[in-house]
């Protein structure tokens, strides 16, 4: 659902655009020709990342016991950089990276197995504060200059972006009992950081206006989603999508 | 003298403390023996924390002791904690009564560290595989094995482990498990086939029979059928050794004696606590101790200290002839109840339920069998070619049994059977809870049963098979020889093998000690009809039982009755009321339970 919603908004962008270009009386000279190299540096605000949770299933007092982590992947502010050249009036490439750092609390729940009798697992549940996922992103963009007026223009661009993933994962956790053993109290969460890369993609639109020749302010939309599958310490695979939509501003500079 | 040598010895500390040797640092363990000692120490203590060289961590009133209190101090050495540099100091109306503790002197280094906590922590994550977790990496002085001190940081990761990391080199002197694991969990399959968990220990090479993660302790000890282990077991001081546990290499466990007796042991703790809210066998703790191939015949035994290993007391499993382990978990149970009982009334009475001989009533004068006319006056009785004379009151038998061994075996016969409804499903068939005592031991059981006492042979007789007595007129009452003495002036008594059952003369096998087992069922019937309800066979008396739901009920009044407020030499009918006025005292004079236990004493004839 929220995919979708990302993708709408980049669509929206993409068609509206356009149109307001058309409403505009008389050739537009694009702006952009004289300038081949831009740079972006944009503030983000990255939303619509997708939760996660993990199942695993443990050996405990000869028993098989299992617990979940619910990950709440909360919205968290990102930075963008990207830089490219315009091959033609209205083509061009660039190079952007984009750095999110999410905190991912969990809701944790297990099933302990009791270590008199089979079958009476106890019940533990609890939170586990203090994880986070690092995204570093970089993205390869095609990118088609849409000219409005002189000082204001548009973008849209696409590509593959390369993800690298940091997420800590829940690997095993601490509880506390005492004799008759048949309630258990959750105590700590035992996390490792599990690392690893994967390619996706970025699809997005930007709107710029400059105030001189060379320095503006814009606003962009980007979706970059990838899906990885992270291992914990537990050795545990955990299925992730990393990425989502993005929206900010920032500086705009070409030369 | 002494008073000099200890102001010598802790002077001699005190200056090492003060003046020190960064050569030769060491710990001085505080254990003052002497008034001397501790008040050298006090002083030197007192010095320190002067000097910010101890910093005082809490300081706790003594919840048992009015008046004292525990002072706990930490070791510092310029700021920085010394690990493992305490001391504990205990305090009366004010007054120093003892310092225990370890302090570390001679210490020397610079307290500025070489590396930072955050790189201490980037190492840590490569050696741990986790990352810090709890609070920063904090400095420490680490005294070395060689006797040295390190500056270092005490840092903890994801990993379960604490270390101490060198703060100069970055090097782990130390890693500390926080993980405490002593006992492990196994699996074992029972006699009847039947899989459960088992608490062990491990040891070098396997697993042995030693629970520790109950609060009172399980050791199993497998005699291996040797005689001179259980002796050496059972004779005071009951010396054990390591050797003496059963052992199983990866701790899957497939001697169905030594698996079920460990395993029930330790149900019959979890049913005693969950239950009762007893700990153990003695409410304190103590160590309990089974014994399995025993060597034992059809039996199982408990004997108290000051025999059993230690002098604790243990129990002892035998087998069937047929080689079934006597190990089901009624009768374990019964065997720890009897431990209960044992226990607790030594706690109370400062001994265990008195196993004698009372008298029960005065007979006829005599008594006919098969034709022949026996008056009391002129019969013995006879044992091979011994003759003893028939103990007669005015020319009358004398009758007795042992009440306080039937009460002992009833209420461990009630608690078996407790137990095994505590832990197994109610019905019939293997693994299943029902009223009677050893149903599970495969050809051998079951032995007795609450619930229709009479529907089992107590033993065979010259009147052929007795069953067992559901009713105190259907007790056995056991004829009175005089071992030794003459009728005139007889010294010592005896009970014979002859027995009255209601007026029926039986001549019996075994007196049973006083028909402690055989008489048995009329108490543990009397549990049955409380909980159950119905009719008693013999008395046609009908009990409002208070439901298996309320079983509960029945079960803490019968076990309060033992553990409180039985006395050491009751009779049947006292037990009966020790038990009702346990109910009152739990639920209230017109409670379920108190009627329940009223009218089940009454239907088995022990009140009026």
């Amino acid at each position: 659902m929220r995919m979708t919603i990302g993708i709408s908004i980049v669509l929206l962008a993409v068609m509206v655009v356009p149109a307001v270009a058309q409403q505009r009386p008389g050739p537009v000279r694009p702006p952009s020709t004289k300038h081949r190299v831009f740079v972006e540096v944009n503030g983000l605000f990255q939303a619509g990342v997708q939760d996660f949770d993990e199942t695993v299933t443990f050996q405990k007092n000869v028993e098989s016991g299992t617990f979940s982590a619910d990950y709440d992947v909360q919205s968290a502010p990102a930075f963008n950089v990207s830089g490219g050249s315009m091959l033609t009036d209205r083509v061009g490439v660039a190079v952007g990276v984009s750095r999110f750092s999410h905190s991912t609390p969990s809701t944790f729940s297990a099933s302990v197995p009791h270590p008199f009798v089979f079958n009476q697992p106890r019940s533990i549940s609890g939170n586990i504060g203090g994880l986070t996922r690092e995204e570093l992103a970089l993205h390869v963009q095609a990118r088609v200059m849409v000219p409005v007026s002189r000082k204001l223009e548009g973008m849209v661009f696409g590509g593959p972006s390369f993800f690298q993933v940091k997420q800590d994962l829940v690997d095993d956790f601490k509880y506390t009992e005492t004799y008759p053993y048949d309630t258990a109290t959750f105590n700590q969460g035992i996390t490792s950081t599990a690392k690893k890369s994967t390619i996706g993609f970025n699809v997005g639109a930007d709107v710029s206006y400059f105030f001189s020749r060379q320095i503006g302010l814009g606003g962009t939309a980007q979706y970059a989603a990838a899906s990885i599958d992270l291992s914990s310490a537990g050795g545990t695979t955990t299925s992730v999508r990393v990425g989502g939509l993005q929206v900010g501003g920032g500086l705009r500079l070409r030369f | 003298m002494k008073r000099s040598f200890a102001l010598l010895t802790a002077a001699a500390a005190l200056l090492s403390l003060e003046v020190g040797s960064a050569q030769q640092p060491s710990a001085v363990q505080i254990a003052a023996n002497s008034t001397a000692e501790l008040r050298a120490w006090d002083s030197t203590i007192d010095r320190m924390v002067r000097a910010n060289q101890f910093v005082t961590m809490g300081s706790l009133a003594d919840p048992d002791i009015d008046g004292r209190r525990h002072e706990s101090l930490a070791q510092y050495y310029q700021g920085i904690p010394v690990y493992g540099g305490s001391v504990s100091r205990q305090t009366a109306q004010g007054v120093t009564v003892s310092i225990i503790g370890t302090v570390f002197n001679g210490i020397s280094i610079d307290t500025t560290p070489t590396l930072s906590a955050d790189q201490v922590v980037r190492a840590l994550v490569d050696v741990s595989g986790g990352r810090l977790v709890g609070d920063a990496p904090s400095l420490v002085i680490f005294p070395t094995l060689d006797g040295g001190y390190r500056l270092a940081y005490l840092a903890t990761m994801s990993d379960t482990n604490s270390y101490i990391v060198d703060a100069e080199s970055g090097s782990v002197l130390w890693t500390i498990e926080n993980i405490k694991t002593q006992s492990q969990v196994g699996v074992g399959t029972g006699a009847l086939g039947d899989t459960k968990k088992i608490s062990t220990t491990p040891v070098a090479g396997g697993f042995q029979t030693y629970d520790q993660l109950r609060p009172a302790p399980i050791r199993t000890f497998d005699t291996r059928g040797a005689d001179a282990t259980l002796n050496r077991l059972m004779q005071p001081p009951g010396p054990t050794v390591d050797s003496d546990f059963s052992v199983d290499a990866d701790n899957t466990w497939s001697d169905p004696a030594v698996v079920d007796t460990h395993v029930h042991a330790g149900w019959t703790e979890d049913y005693f606590f969950k239950q009762l809210g007893w700990t153990g066998i003695d409410n304190r703790r103590g160590t309990i101790t089974a014994v399995v191939h025993s060597g034992l015949l059809n039996n199982a035994f408990f004997i108290g200290p000051p025999f059993g290993a230690d002098g604790r007391g243990m129990f002892v499993f035998g087998r069937t002839t047929t080689g079934v382990p006597m190990t089901t978990i009624d009768v374990v149970a019964h065997e720890m109840m009897h431990g209960v009982t044992d226990a607790s009334l030594r706690q109370r009475t400062g001994t265990g339920l008195l196993s004698t001989f009372t008298i029960d009533r005065i007979g006829p004068t005599a008594y006919t069998s098969g034709g022949t006319t026996f008056p009391c006056d002129t019969t013995d009785f006879v044992v091979g070619s011994l003759r003893f004379p028939m103990y007669c009151i005015g020319g009358r038998y004398v009758l007795a049994s042992n009440h306080g061994g039937i009460i002992n075996e009833a209420f461990s016969d009630v608690f078996g059977i407790a137990a095994e409804f505590f832990h197994q499903p109610v019905g019939t068939g293997p693994l299943r809870a029902d009223y009677k005592l050893g149903e599970d031991l495969t050809g051998f059981g079951p032995n007795r049963a609450a619930d229709v006492p009479a529907s089992l042979l107590a033993l065979p007789s010259s009147l052929g098979p007795i069953p067992y007595p559901d009713h105190a007129s259907r007790a056995f009452s056991f004829l009175v020889a005089i071992l030794q003495g003459t009728r005139t002036n007889p010294s010592v008594l005896v009970g014979t093998t002859w027995a009255l059952q209601g007026d029926q003369l039986a001549i019996l096998p075994t007196n049973d000690t006083g028909g402690v087992h055989i008489n048995s069922t009329i108490l543990s019937h009397a549990f049955y009809l409380a909980i159950e309800g119905g009719r008693n066979a013999t008395s046609g008396l009908t009990v409002q039982g208070v439901g298996a739901a309320n079983r509960a009920q029945i079960e803490k009044s019968f076990f309060r009755a033992m553990t409180v407020i039985m006395p050491n030499l009751p009779t049947m009918q006292i037990a009966a009321q020790a038990t009702f006025q346990s109910a009152v005292d739990l639920y209230g004079a017109n409670s379920a339970a108190a009627v329940a236990i009223r009218q089940a004493m009454q239907a088995v004839g022990l009140m009026n």
